[in-house]
């Protein structure tokens, strides 16, 4: 294939080295590809533009796959978009099934990876226009769809959980509203702290790993019984294809999902694999196990994910527009070689177009064998005893929050404060992915909210009045919070049955 | 398959090692220099220098400025120097906390003071209670686009065309209490001016967030005028671009065109302002802790002065459209507060963003 | 019908609509739970029977109360030593704090663990990548 003709024996090593260093700064709590992109950005000003652009497509696809190793063995997510994987990667583990879990994770990442280049490569030009067809009430209407995961992953109670996103939703607005620069929702001694508010990366680290840890210490920091399962000869627990028979479609439509959400410019990353999860749990033949660690479940999240890398280049590359936070460091890098991306980037560039197509398979190629031929001993993480790991965690939080935003002490304390708050939350039955969800989205909604209002003067309406794609988008969002209903409905019917069924 | 794996490794490895090599070995030739310069100015240079800047964006114009120009005073001052994108508020309250040794200064452009003047920063920051460095570079990109096919090709015109169509009003998208608010305000003087309330009160602004906020603001017709940028517009304003995204600039702020762009100043379309034409150009400085050695912003100084004659540093801001524009620190300090008086006046006699949102 | 279908505010006031719309959804979503936890209790006929406890029976007090404190001492300790030299010390205590005894194994662990942990990311992350440390 000739679009690999441009690719040097450097930038091969600079791909390898980019898909390493990236697994790395994913697989550590608190580390995010975007800072990993962030930090090399200056190292790639000695290097001509396509062995740049190779090192830090490496840094994307590395960093985005590498999330999956914590949010799996630990119960961390390493990045906010694999937040969704710790819903069953996690119970697999502790099922003694970690390896497998982490391999159906990678295959997943590689087949949204090659799905959305596949989409990328063919498609970009015709789709970018279609994601500025995407007003700010359309994007509203995204991220209002993306939020009703928060009826479907409720346990237990629905009203809870959604209590529980709301309350996430509410304290993401604190800080500056950015329109007009007012505070809102702060306290007059936090002001200067508090002005942009608290940064998503120690919260989530904080609810997740320092909350447990809290808890394990309550609980006097015992083994856990999937320490002691020993190395898992069991059938049951190897990774095979076959998994994935019967998943093509999940598969498909969660890569789908991923692109798309990937593509629209301004609706985070993050929002791709919890949209693809809460929609693999709506079409599952048993949505109940989802959550329990079932294979469904990591395979939506995870090809969504690396769904979301193609998917967010699109916009980037065919009309200058940042589809998530990374790409918009990616800019950067563009920038700094003297690159104007634009609307006619691919056809002025077709070398570095190609470049660029060429270094995402081979960093996808690359992602896979690195994680599949190290996963063995990764997995082995969840055998060293906790007294060990956990304060590495802690101090290895503690670091990324600091640096996720270059130096900032108060990160810090929110970790910690978070920390606190999310074991408080367990003890009192608010439900931390659900809140954490409306965390994540909440800003954006609010964005979206009032841009659409500003352009109505104020009427409601448009909501609902701006063409055909907000009507399909309200028909998704009704869909979505009737099946969360009907199926909580089920799940608690089918739990009184089967008391009656004892008590008799 | 494992031995394939440590060989990898070892190519990984190793590569790191020579990056690492080569760094300590460039360091080591830097220190010498460092000797050379302290001997010369007597300063004692910290061994890292941490620049905050005032944007939290590492794509931005202001990153972009800061990198160049500290990746050429590392060799000139002898030391390690980090760019932290921490964003304004952050970048201040470090600045204020920092040692007077020089090892956190701050970088950014007249969002400084315009922002207090908006009352988007807070007072506490103002110019007065820094020590204020040398002026480093301009972006003298700062513009206003409409979309390709308005009836209107600069912003002169614009006003002229809502004279003639008393129907018609313009809504500009711009960024609230910032660069972007100034050189509105500019123009909706002018326009208040030549052309009276009548026509003036026809101009609305949307105000928005980031540049791909004010870009789809014109796509969705929630604009008509948007502030924005060469570095960050001129690619869709270019042969080709498709109808339905195609820009063109209306004018730009700076005081002079910019070489290889066709696009007039306000001053040439005769914006004025109480009749003195209205330029803006967007400058970078450096801001230092009030209490810092003066012997350290004297080397800054002097390396800065030496930078900015440097060609290969001139040509990397050309890549963007910037411009090297020193003006030593001494010169600084008067330049800059008789530029903040100017704007606080055009701040004063202009309308609030809830009179032009209404 | 259509003043009910506006949201007028001006743009100084735009940062509190979003928030006052989410404040009273909580609001409202709390007093359907209470009403909800109310009929629940009535109907199994324990509505004054209150036995929530926070912590779990028999908690591990040293180990949760000593986490909480060497957190915050970390934290505190942080800007005043500089990362390097509070990392080492809170990875010590904190570890041997979870293992639970005194004896030379234990010590000799917690040591070599916290030097080598701090000592590689300090390297690795402050020096080699030039990330910005506490």
């Amino acid at each position: 294939m000739d679009i690999f003709s441009i690719l040097t024996p450097l930038s091969i090593v600079l791909v390898f080295t980019g898909v390493f260093m990236g697994i790395i700064f994913g697989a550590i709590p608190g580390m995010t590809a975007t800072m990993a992109i962030a930090l090399f950005l200056p190292l790639t000003y000695a290097l001509d533009m396509v062995e740049a652009i190779a090192l830090l497509i490496g840094l994307y696809v590395g960093g985005i796959s590498g999330g999956l190793v914590p949010a799996m063995l630990l119960n961390i997510p390493g990045t906010p978009s694999s937040l969704c994987t710790t819903f069953d990667g996690y119970p697999m583990t502790q099922k003694g099934q970690g390896e497998k879990a982490l391999k159906i994770g990678i295959t997943a990442s590689i087949i949204g990876g090659f799905f959305s280049l596949t989409i990328l490569y063919f498609f970009a030009p015709i789709l970018a226009s279609i994601a500025i067809e995407f007003s700010s009430v359309e994007k509203f209407l995204v991220i209002l769809f993306a939020l009703t995961v928060i009826a479907s992953i409720s346990k237990g109670s629905l009203l809870g959980g959604v209590f529980s996103g709301v309350l996430g939703v509410y304290l993401s607005l604190i800080g500056m509203f950015p329109d007009n620069n007012t505070l809102r929702l702060v306290p007059p001694v936090l002001e200067e702290q508090l002005y942009y508010g608290f940064a998503l990366l120690p919260v989530l680290i904080g609810l997740f790993a320092i909350a447990q840890i809290m808890q394990e210490a309550e609980e006097g920091m015992k083994p856990a019984a999937h320490q002691n399962i020993n190395l898992s000869k069991n059938k049951k627990n190897k990774f095979s294809l076959r998994i994935f028979n019967g998943q093509i479609i999940n598969t498909i439509r969660s890569s789908v999902i991923g692109t798309f959400i990937g593509m629209l410019p301004g609706v985070g990353g993050s929002a791709a694999s919890i949209t693809a999860y809460s929609q693999t749990k709506n079409f599952s033949k048993n949505p109940e196990k989802l959550g329990t660690g079932e294979p469904e479940g990591i395979i939506s999240s995870e090809s969504a994910n690396n769904g979301l890398i193609g998917g967010a280049l699109i916009p980037l590359l065919s009309l200058g527009i940042p589809g998530d936070s990374t790409t918009a460091v990616l800019i950067g890098a563009f920038l700094l070689q003297g690159i104007q991306v634009g609307p006619l980037f691919i056809t002025t560039n077709p070398e570095l177009w190609s470049g660029i197509v060429s270094t995402l398979i081979i960093a996808n190629i690359l992602m896979f064998l690195l994680m599949f031929f190290s996963i063995r001993y990764m997995a082995k993480i969840v055998y060293i005893p906790k007294y060990t790991i956990y304060p590495i965690i802690i101090v290895m939080c503690v670091v990324g929050s600091y640096a996720i935003n270059n130096g900032v002490m108060f990160d810090v304390w929110t970790l910690l404060l978070f920390g606190a708050l999310g074991y408080v939350f367990m003890k009192i039955g608010i439900q931390l992915a659900p809140f954490l969800i409306g965390f994540i989205l909440g800003k954006q909604a609010e964005k979206y909210f009032i841009d659409s209002l500003k352009g109505s003067d104020g009427s409601l309406t448009v909501f609902f009045t701006n063409g055909p794609i907000t009507i399909i988008l309200w028909l998704m969002i009704i869909g979505s919070i009737a099946f969360a209903i009907y199926d909580n409905y089920r799940t608690k019917k089918t739990a009184q049955e089967e008391t009656i069924t004892k008590v008799s | 398959m494992k031995k394939l794996f440590s060989v990898l490794m070892v190519v990984m490895i190793s590569a790191v090692l020579a990056a690492c090599g080569s760094q300590s070995s460039g360091d080591g030739s830097s220190d010498q220099s460092a000797k050379a310069n302290g001997a010369a100015s007597e300063a004692k240079i910290p061994d890292r220098i941490r620049v905050v800047i005032g944007s939290s964006s590492t794509g931005g114009d202001t990153y972009q400025n800061s990198d160049a120009v500290s990746r050429y005073l590392e060799e000139s001052l002898g030391t390690n120097m980090k760019v932290d994108a921490i964003g304004a508020v952050q970048a201040f309250s470090e600045l204020d906390r920092a040692d007077d040794d020089g090892n956190t200064i701050m970088f950014f452009h007249d969002m400084a003071y315009l922002g207090v003047e908006y009352g988007s920063i807070n007072e506490k920051n103002a110019l007065e209670n820094w020590k204020i460095g040398p002026v480093v570079s301009t972006n003298p990109g700062n513009a206003f686009l409409a979309s390709g096919d308005a009836p209107y090709d600069t912003m002169a015109e614009s006003a002229e065309w809502l004279k003639n169509n008393p129907d018609e009003t313009i809504t500009v998208a711009i960024e609230a209490g910032g660069v972007s608010e100034i050189s509105f305000d500019g123009y909706f003087l002018w326009v208040k001016e030549k052309y009276g309330e009548e026509v003036a009160d026809r101009i609305k602004v949307y105000p928005t967030g980031s540049q791909e906020d004010k870009n789809q603001a014109l796509w969705d017709g929630n604009a008509d005028i948007i502030n924005g940028s060469i570095g960050g517009n001129n690619e869709y304003t270019k042969e080709g671009v498709e109808s339905k995204i195609k820009m063109k600039f209306l004018g730009i702020t700076a005081g002079k065109r910019v070489e290889g762009y066709d696009i007039p100043t306000f001053a040439e379309q005769g914006i004025e302002v109480n009749g003195k034409e209205f330029v803006f150009d967007k400058e970078f400085f450096f801001l230092l802790p009030k209490d810092i050695d003066p012997n350290f912003a004297k080397a800054l100084d002097e390396a800065v002065a030496q930078v900015v004659e440097n060609e290969d540093y001139t040509s990397d801001l050309a890549k963007n459209a910037y411009i090297p524009s020193y003006i030593s620190a001494d010169e600084a300090e008067d330049y800059l507060l008789e530029k903040r008086a100017t704007f606080q006046n055009i701040i004063k006699n202009a309308p609030t963003v809830d009179e032009l949102t209404e | 019908m259509n003043d009910f279908l506006t949201l007028e505010f001006k743009f100084s006031e735009s940062h509190t609509v979003f928030p006052k719309i989410v404040l009273s959804i909580l609001v409202m979503l709390l007093i359907l739970i209470v009403i909800n936890q109310v009929i629940q209790r009535y109907k199994d006929g324990k509505l004054t029977d209150f036995n929530f406890k926070f912590f779990t029976g028999n908690y591990d007090k040293l180990k949760f109360y000593g986490t909480v404190a060497l957190l915050i001492g970390y934290g505190l300790t942080l800007e005043l030593l500089g990362f390097l030299l509070s990392s080492i010390l809170f990875m010590f205590l904190i570890m041997l704090l979870y293992i639970g005894n005194l004896k030379r194994k234990a010590i000799l662990l917690s040591l070599a663990n916290s030097i080598l942990t701090s000592f590689i990311i300090w390297f690795v992350f402050g020096q080699m990548f030039d990330i910005t440390l506490p």
